[in-house]
């Protein structure tokens, strides 16, 4: 099967600091891809180039057979690629709807209704109007998705979705994940948590210091070696 | 009685210093744009309107028609062209940058138009009144002037409330970056509320030049009243802005019931009143996420 996304010798620069540095990746669609890494391992760094809100300095990114480097964020959403950025980043001064609307407004043709959403999320029928500042943090996570979803993407992107959630809303989160998949729906999910993603992820790519330490499908990967390359002991070890 | 007169008065022209101020409430909201030549832009729309009543054979009154899309269309350009680069490079030049524009305004103005004040001749309607009491006289004018500072704040309200663009404009002020994830255009959408911004202050300064008579230099004490009447209102809400606008239009007649220059006064004292103790103003937006 061709790849949905490929990328190619990514390097993202913040200033004289080299996020990412040479990255190689690629998601087919009905695939989750699980990027595990450390905490300013340039994951996020990844995901949002990939949106398009960083210029990378080196590399290519494709989606479909087309690069989409210097593409701008807002026709990357109607070519069907769509971040569910960390934090959840619900417009808090609208109402739950109006956050759902917002992802209809440049939705591609596809699955995805508000009446669909509704059905995977029952309770956002009866707070439709309530502000997006008053759910809790497992609530605004099923709001941002949702919102994602109703763009009708072909990549979702979802990044650190378990920071901040209790255990019980974050199973509900990650229940709705196979049945995405299996649609069609190419995921690319972030996680600091590794059990997350191990359990979800097809495949998983370790990210240290903005480079790719560690790759292949968790049933492969034995925890000492996730570990080696998550913190870079191995590395440190031999110096 | 006079007090009631004064309030009354006071309230009629609450709606002026409101339609002024929305544009101004508005370019704050969505980008964060201190637009300096506010006043400068509404005056400029009397001198479009003298230029083109005797061209056109419209009847004043009507010539809104007319100079409001032109600043509309004007001010979509002048963001996507100008205010927008100096946005990239940060908020002190947005300052900068429409200073000048003021400032070339002004003088373009001078140039054109010699520094003669100039207001527009609607005829009977300027003196036209009907009493509602024995001392409350109602003018026409300032009734159509705050008729048409309602219609022109509700439909700004209902496109930001109900429309797809209003709506992903009031994302874009909440979250610019999140918002762009979701498919915004900015730059597009920050034209748009420029245009929407420029086609009400361009709609004030016609009440204006309608009014009384305004000259080249007179933008910057409208700018004036329009900040206090957004500050007093509290930052981006339109119905508070029309409040504040309210609040300074009382001020200006019951400080005049005292003596004509405390008038020009206690709205400014108010203004500093309200900075002091209710600094995010009366009507406050409220918090975001």
């Amino acid at each position: 099967m061709s790849s949905l996304l490929e990328v190619r010798d990514l390097t993202v620069c913040h200033g004289q600091l080299e996020a990412v540095r040479g990255v190689n990746l690629s998601v087919t669609s009905g695939e989750v891809l699980g990027i595990i890494g450390a905490n300013g391992a340039g994951k996020s760094t990844l995901l949002r180039t990939i949106a398009g809100l960083h210029r990378p300095s080196a590399g290519n990114i494709v989606f479909d057979g087309v690069d989409i480097t210097r593409m701008p964020p807002d026709r990357r959403v109607s070519a069907g690629i769509v971040l569910v950025p960390e934090g959840r980043r619900l417009f808090g001064s609208l109402n739950v709807e109006e956050n759902l609307l917002v992802g209809c407004y440049r939705a591609r043709t596809g699955p995805w209704t508000m009446d669909r959403v509704f059905g995977l999320f029952p309770w956002m029928v009866t707070r439709r109007r309530q502000p997006a500042s008053q759910l809790s943090g497992g609530e605004q996570q099923a709001v941002a998705i949702s919102r994602a979803l109703l763009a009708n993407p072909r990549l979702l992107m979802l990044d650190e979705p378990s920071l901040g959630l209790a255990p019980l809303p974050l199973q509900r989160i990650y229940a709705v994940l196979p049945e995405l998949v299996s649609s069609g729906l190419g995921v690319l999910l972030v996680e600091q948590d590794v059990r997350h993603a191990m359990r979800v992820a097809a495949r998983v790519e370790c990210l240290l210091e903005g480079r790719q330490t560690l790759a292949g499908a968790p049933a492969d990967l034995d925890f000492q070696q996730i570990e080696a390359a998550y913190f870079g002991i191995a590395r440190s070890n031999g110096s | 009685m006079t007090v009631v007169n004064a309030l009354v008065q006071g309230i009629l022209l609450g709606g002026l210093f409101a339609l002024f101020a929305c544009g101004l409430s508005l370019m704050f909201g969505v980008m964060d744009v201190i637009n300096l030549a506010h006043g400068d832009v509404a005056v400029a729309a009397v001198y479009l309107a003298v230029v083109l009543i005797p061209a056109s054979h419209i009847p004043a009154i009507w010539i809104f028609v007319l100079v409001v899309p032109v600043f509309m269309v004007g001010g979509y350009i002048l963001q996507r062209l100008l205010i927008q680069q100096s946005l990239d490079s940060g908020a002190i030049t947005t300052l900068l940058v429409t200073f000048g524009l003021s400032v070339v305004l002004e003088n373009g103005l001078l140039e054109a138009f010699t520094a003669n004040s100039q207001s527009l001749n609607i005829g009977s309607l300027v003196s036209g009144s009907f009493q509602i009491s024995n001392q409350i006289y109602i003018p026409y004018l300032s009734l159509i002037i705050l008729g048409a500072a309602l219609v022109a704040l509700t439909a700004l309200e209902i496109f930001l409330a109900r429309s797809r663009t209003g709506r992903m404009v009031r994302a874009l002020a909440d979250d610019r970056e999140t918002a762009q994830l979701m498919g915004a255009n900015y730059r597009h959408l920050f034209g748009v509320a420029a245009g929407l911004a420029f086609g009400t202050v361009a709609l004030a300064g016609l009440a204006l030049g309608m009014y009384t008579s305004v000259s080249p230099t007179t933008g910057p004490s409208y700018l004036l009243y329009g900040f206090a009447a957004v500050v007093i209102g509290g930052l981006g809400s339109l119905w508070g802005t029309l409040a504040g606008g309210m609040v300074l239009g009382v001020a200006s007649t019951l400080g005049a019931l005292v003596d004509p220059d405390f008038g020009s006064m206690l709205p400014y004292l108010v203004f500093l009143a309200v900075l002091a103790f209710r600094p995010r103003g009366l009507f406050p937006k409220k918090a975001a996420l």
